[in-house]
Order: C-alpha cells, then structure tokens, then sequence
C-alpha cells in the first residue's frame, strides 16, 4: 500500500475494545482508521473529512446507528457496512432499506470484514454509470437488448424474473432486503409478499446458476435479503 | 321496598302464606284419614246389621278391634285412635243396656268397654308404630343406597367441579329438595360462588344467604339443620352443631335452607347448601342424609387438594432438577473453552519463549477454536432461552426447501461438502415453515452427522413428498443411535454415548432445541436406524395456498 494514499475508514462503535481491535486490524492493513463512539461524533466526522467507507455499529447510545445511516446517506456515497448482535435482524433490515450497503453480526471475523470491506472498495471503483452489460461466473447480463448467456447459451427469463436479476446486478455485492427488491420489481404494496420473491428467485436460479444447489451468484442473507456476487463490467 | 294492602313487605306476606299453608296442609291430611277411619266403624256397624248377624257385645267388640287394627295398618296411629274412640262409642250405643243410650247399667259393661279401650288404644299404637319403622327402614335403605352411589362416584373422579355437581343432582333426586349447591374454601378464604349447583339456587344470591354462608363456614356451625336430639339413629353419622337462622342473622328469619360445613381432618373445606321444597322443610331423615352426604364431599375435597398438592410439588422437583441442571451445564460448557484459552493465551505472552511461527500458529489456532466453541455454546442456551420463553415465535411462510438448504451449508465449513450428497427433486412442494429455524435444524442435523461419523465418509440428505409434507432424511454411516437412546438424545444436556467416546464437545442442547423448533413449527423429527449408518427424518408441513401463488411485474 505504499505510495498509494491510504483509504481512509471511520469505525463507529460505542465499545472500546471493538474499536481498539478494529483499528489495530486495519492500520495493520494499511488503512488509516478514524475512531467515533458516538453517531453525533461519527456525522461531524464524517461531515468535516469524508472517508472512503464507514463501518458503523448499530447500538449506539444517543444517536442510534439507524439514524446516523440515513443521516450519512443524505449526501455520502461510500459504502456503509454495518456491525450488529445477531438477534436484531428487524433492526438490520431498517438500516438497509435506509441505505446500508451490507451486514456482519457479532461476533465476527476481522478476515470476512476485510474481504467485505475490499469487495465493496472494488464495487465502488467500478461503478460508473451507463453501463450495459454485467458479467460474473460465466453468466453474462446485457441490459440494453434483455437478454442473458450462461457460459454461451442464452437463457431465457420471464419479464419478472429478468427485472429481479437487473436490479441484482446494479447492485452486486451489497445486502438487498426483501422489501426493497419487492417494492422495485412489484411495486410498494408488495413489500411483505416475501413468499412471490422467493419462488422467483428460486426460478432464477434455476435458470443462473451453474449448480442450484450450491448457489454463487444469488446467495441468501437469512431473514433479511439477497446478495449478488461481485460483477465486472464490460 | 313494596308494601301491599296489609302493610307488609312481600317477602314476609310471602312467608306468612307459606307457613298457614304448611300448617293447613298438616291438619288437612290427618283430618281425611280420621274421617275415613270413623266412616269404617260405622259401615262395618251397618254391615253387621244388614246381614242379621245379632252379633253379643263381646263378638261386636272385637269386630271393632279388626277395624282398628286395619285403621292403624293402613294409616297409623292417628286413625286408629279414631277408630277405637269412634266403636268404642257405638258400642256402647248400640250394643250395650240401655240401647241407643249413652248409658251403662251393668258396671261389668263398664269394665268391658273400658277393656275394649286400652285394647283398641294399644293395638293402634302399636301397628302404627311398626308401620312407622317400616317406613323409617325403607327411607334409611334409599338414604344409603344414595349415599353409596355418590361414595363410588367421587372415588372414580378427581375433577373436583363435575363429581360435586354429579351429587348436587343425587342429592336433589334423594332429598327431594329443591335446590342445592357447593362451595369451596376455608374459613379465613370462603369462596364467593358455589362450585357446582343443581336445581333453584337462585336465592344464594342475595346478600342475607352470603351472609349465612360466610357465618356458617368461620363458626363450622351448621344454619338451619335439626337439632341432633331430635334425630334418631344417628349415632354413625358425625353431627354438626348447628344454630337457628334467627340466631345466625340477629333477626327473624322465614327461612328453612341449610348451610352445612363439610370438614375433614377437622378444618373446614366447604359447604353444602341444600334449599327445601317449596313450602316445606327437611324432616330428621332428610338432615341425617344431608350430613351424611357433608361428611363424605369433605373428605373428598380435601383428597383432590392433596393430590393437586402432590402433583404441584412433582413439577416444582422437575423444575429444580432442570435448572440445576442447566446451571451446571452453562457452567462446565462455557469455563472449559474459556479456560483453555486462557491458558494459551498467557503462555503466548509470556517472555520466556520465541515462538517459532508454526508453533505461534497452531497456539493461535487452538484459540480460534475455542472461541468458536464457545460462541456456538452461547448461541444455544440463547436459542433455547427464546424458544422457550416464547419470544422467538416462528414466522411462516412458503420455502423452497433447497434455499433452506442453502442456508444451512452456509454455516459449515467449505471442507465439509465434499461429504455432502443433496438429493432434492425439482417438484417439490413448498413448505410452510420459519426458514431461517428450519435451516438451523438442517445445520444442526447434518453437523452431528459430520461429526458422528467417520471422516470422509458420504452423508446423503434427501427429500421427497410425503402425504401432508414433505420428507428430509439425512442418512450417515456413523454407529447411529441404539433404540433405548433414541428419545433421550433429544433431551437437553443428553449427550449419547457415542459423544463420550469421541470427546466432542458438544452441549447436548442442539437436537433438544431442533425439537422446539419443528414442535413450534408444526413438523416433527425423529431418529432411526437403517440397516447401517444412522438416520435423521425431519417431517414439515405444507399447506394448499403454497402451491402456485405467482404474481407476475406489471
């Protein structure tokens, strides 16, 4: 990481010790850590110095992290990963639909956080707009003629099922909810039909995945969402 | 309150009627059977002579005696007396000189008629009392057989609230009374509303009988019984002191109900109202039933108490156990990877050493574990708590079997699928479950038998439909699980044999768990075993609305 300019993360946890550990982790990485305990600290920090992404716990004290997500979201850009107890998954969702782009709940493994924190650092980088056409795993998307290839041959999806997969692929790599999928495919009154969701998403990967029993491409965030794998852009 | 003509309330003017009407009816009957008796003497008088019979005093005499003695057969004493008064009369008139006089010459007459008195006296009395005990006799046999029926019931029964209205009905059948209720209680709580009731018990609820029924129960005195001294034969049957309504309300009272206290092991547990036909009150036969039946329900509610007691007390001891027991478990399952850790961990800081870095690794490892062991352990007694305390209802909805399946291999290590065969068939229907409960079931069922059999060898999951569900089986070819455990490994902290074996560190808590889960959600789990291997089936549940619920973009 030399010579390049460091990517700046601000860590958001009323622990000490999480914060501690976290940056040691980091800086050890090559990432330079700014610290905030509370969400009050964290929006100013962020306000005064933008970083390249936010990791953000969501019990805070004061200021909740759900507040500080859609606060941040009302002007940043860069990812938000946030941190949880596992218990919370309605707590969870709320901070996704009000913008997170993706989860981990404690306790966990700093080398998951980095390898979620370097894919969505990837994402952000190649997330120019316009683009036509997505490619991952052999599976090719092109959004402009509606049509998709697995490993050559053409596949062929339902008006529903190519929607869910377009709206997948502009957003490889983050946490998408049930509900947020549902009100764009279907429409705001579907927002609670999980039951739809999953039998077209089971049928999409039917047709998408090289093997549906060991799913790559569309995998399931329990009780909160769907998550697309990493794309590269042609 | 109302007050008509006479200026009385309605209850008294209700009262006052009721007595004159008693009392009529007391007079009435005795007077028709008299007159009978009397009418008997004279027909038999006219009979004699219609026939020419010329009978001499003595002969007509004892003509008469039959007619007495059949008055006092028939009808008791009261008719006979009649009767003996009655040809003592016409004897005198007709047969005795001077005849068709009230008048007696011969003093030897005079000795005939008094004779033929005391005789006719007597005779009456006596065959009425004979009749009398044999009603008496026949009265009691009914009494008991009552009582007997009501013994055999409440012996059959410890649902305390039908067997006592089962016997309010005997009692209204045997007694005749017109009402008749239970209560429950003791003297310091007595209950408020009768526990079982049968026929009119209407007048309970006003508040003078609360009263009455509160008094009787904090005095164990009866209100309203007879008197002991004037029932006879009562020695069997233990007898209750008892007071007058008057006495028990500081007031005249028109009442004739009773308020029994039942008693056993000499408290007080209840009581036993009974309320009269209308108009009459409880003879000394009717109150000896009554007290029989007090006795009897006394013992019998305070048995289904102790039985109640004694069955609280078992679930409490169940309870303690179960807690101690998790207690302990929490205890051993939580130290034991924290110990080791902190063992590792101190001699890695300690300065004596240069650690090589595959030793430094293999310390680092060894630590790693033991968190995760002790996460997991964590994970369970949280799962277990919410499951139990009810906070972690499931939320149903229609699942693919293979997304729950997914999300169960998730959770195990990448090195484990190639032991993994998934058998899931394209048309399976959908199940109604908690996916993210059932995937934890799935992981759980193919972690134990990853770990219970040996490496490298294949487990195979698979699902086919079955009538109402859908079928999951997980087959492994461990040592599997012998019939006397296969229910207890589904107990919490059970951990079978093959677990000390192997040393694994389980808790013994995941497979209790597994069952709360598919209890809550309607499916069911079960171990048998094959021919070889072992085998887990898990059951879940479908429903009609999950097939074909499609709604197609705008």
């Amino acid at each position: 990481m030399t010579g390049e300019k460091r990517e700046r993360i601000l860590v958001v946890d009323d622990d000490i010790q999480i914060r501690r550990a976290l940056r040691s982790a980091l800086s050890a990485r090559g990432y330079e850590v700014e610290l905030a305990s509370t969400g009050e600290d964290a929006v100013e920090l962020a306000a005064a110095n933008p970083p390249a992404m936010v990791i953000l716990d969501l019990s805070l004290p004061g200021m909740s992290g759900m507040d500080v997500c859609r606060e941040l979201r009302r002007w940043f850009k860069a990812p938000v990963l946030i941190l949880s107890v596992n218990d919370r998954e309605a707590d969870i969702i709320d901070a996704l639909d009000a913008g997170a782009d993706d989860y981990l709940t404690k306790p966990f493994k700093t080398g998951e956080l980095l390898a979620r924190m370097r894919a969505h650092s990837r994402r952000m980088q190649q997330l120019p707009t316009g683009v036509a056409v997505y490619e991952t795993e052999g599976l090719q998307v092109n959004l402009s003629s509606h049509q998709v290839f697995l490993d050559g041959e053409e596949v062929k999806l339902t008006k529903t099922e190519f929607a869910l997969l377009q709206y997948l692929v502009q957003n490889a790599g983050r946490v998408v909810t049930y509900g947020i999928l549902l009100s764009h495919v279907w429409g705001p009154e579907y927002a609670h039909d999980t039951q739809t969701l999953r039998v077209h998403v089971g049928n999409l990967r039917r047709k998408v995945e090289r093997d549906p029993n060991r799913p790559r491409l569309i995998s399931t965030e329990p009780g909160v969402g769907y998550r697309f794998a990493a794309v590269s852009t042609m | 309150m109302k007050r008509d003509e006479r200026g009385e309330a309605p209850a008294t003017a209700m009262n006052r009627r009721a007595k004159s009407e008693r009392s009529a009816g007391a007079i009435r009957r005795p007077l028709v059977e008299g007159l009978l008796a009397a009418l008997a003497v004279l027909l038999v008088t006219a009979l004699v002579w219609a026939v020419n019979l010329h009978p001499d005093k003595a002969s007509l005499g004892l003509i008469y005696l039959l007619v007495v003695a059949l008055s006092a057969a028939l009808g008791g004493t009261r008719p006979a007396l009649v009767a003996a008064f009655t040809s003592f009369l016409v004897l005198n008139y007709i047969s005795l000189p001077p005849i068709y006089t009230f008048i007696i010459h011969d003093p030897r007459d005079v000795l005939l008629l008094a004779v033929f008195l005391i005789i006719g006296i007597l005779v009456g009395q006596l065959m009425g009392r004979m009749r009398r005990r044999e009603e008496e006799a026949l009265a009691r046999e009914r009494d008991m057989a009552a009582l007997y029926r009501a013994v055999v019931l409440v012996n059959e029964t410890t649902d305390l609230k039908s067997a006592l209205a089962t016997i309010a009905d005997q009692i209204l059948s045997a007694s005749g009374a017109q009402g008749c209720a239970f209560f429950t209680g003791s003297p310091d709580t007595p209950a408020l509303e009768p526990a079982a009731a049968a026929g009119d018990t209407a007048c309970l609820e006003s508040p003078e009988s609360r009263r009455l029924v509160q008094r009787a129960m904090k005095e164990a005195r009866a209100i309203g019984l007879c008197a002991h001294a004037s029932v006879s034969g009562s020695g069997v049957v233990p007898w209750p002191a008892t007071v007058s309504h008057e006495e028990a309300l500081g007031a005249p009272s028109g009442r004739s109900d009773v308020f029994l206290p039942m008693q056993s092991g000499g408290r007080t547990v209840g009581l036993l109202y009974a309320a009269p036909p209308e108009g009459g009150a409880f003879g000394p036969a009717m109150c000896r039933l009554l007290a029989a039946f007090a006795s009897n329900c006394g013992a019998f509610i305070e048995r289904t108490r102790l039985v109640a007691e004694a069955a609280h007390g078992e679930s409490l001891r169940e309870t303690e156990r179960l807690k101690s027991l998790l207690l302990s478990s929490i205890s051993h399952n939580l130290k034991t990877p924290l110990a080791s850790m902190a063992a590792t961990l101190s001699s890695l800081r300690h300065d004596d050493v240069q650690w090589e870095p595959a030793a430094l690794e293999e310390q680092l490892s060894l630590m790693e574990e033991d968190m995760e062991t002790l996460t997991e352990h964590i994970e369970n007694l949280l799962h277990l708590a919410h499951l139990e305390s009810g906070t972690r209802k499931p939320r149903q909805e229609c699942f693919e079997l293979r997304d729950i399946v997914t999300m169960a291999l998730r959770r195990l290590p990448q090195k484990s699928y190639e032991r993994l065969t998934l058998d899931i068939p394209e048309e399976l229907p959908l199940v109604w479950v908690d996916g993210v409960q059932i995937s934890q079931v799935v992981r759980h069922v193919l972690e134990n038998a990853l770990e219970y059999s040996p490496p490298g060898t294949p487990i195979l999951l698979a699902a086919e439909a079955v009538d109402g569900g859908v079928r999951v089986v997980v087959d492994d070819e461990g040592p599997g699980v012998s019939d006397e455990e296969r229910e207890k490994i589904f107990q919490k902290f059970y951990r079978g044999k093959a677990a000390s074996g192997t040393g694994a560190r389980g808790t013994g808590l995941g497979l209790a768990i597994c069952r709360e889960i598919l209890q809550a959600n309607g499916g069911r789990i079960t171990v048998e075993q094959p021919s070889r291997g072992g085998r887990f089936t898990v059951l879940l549940p479908v429903r009609p609305l999950c097939d074909a619920a499609e709604v197609e973009a705008p």
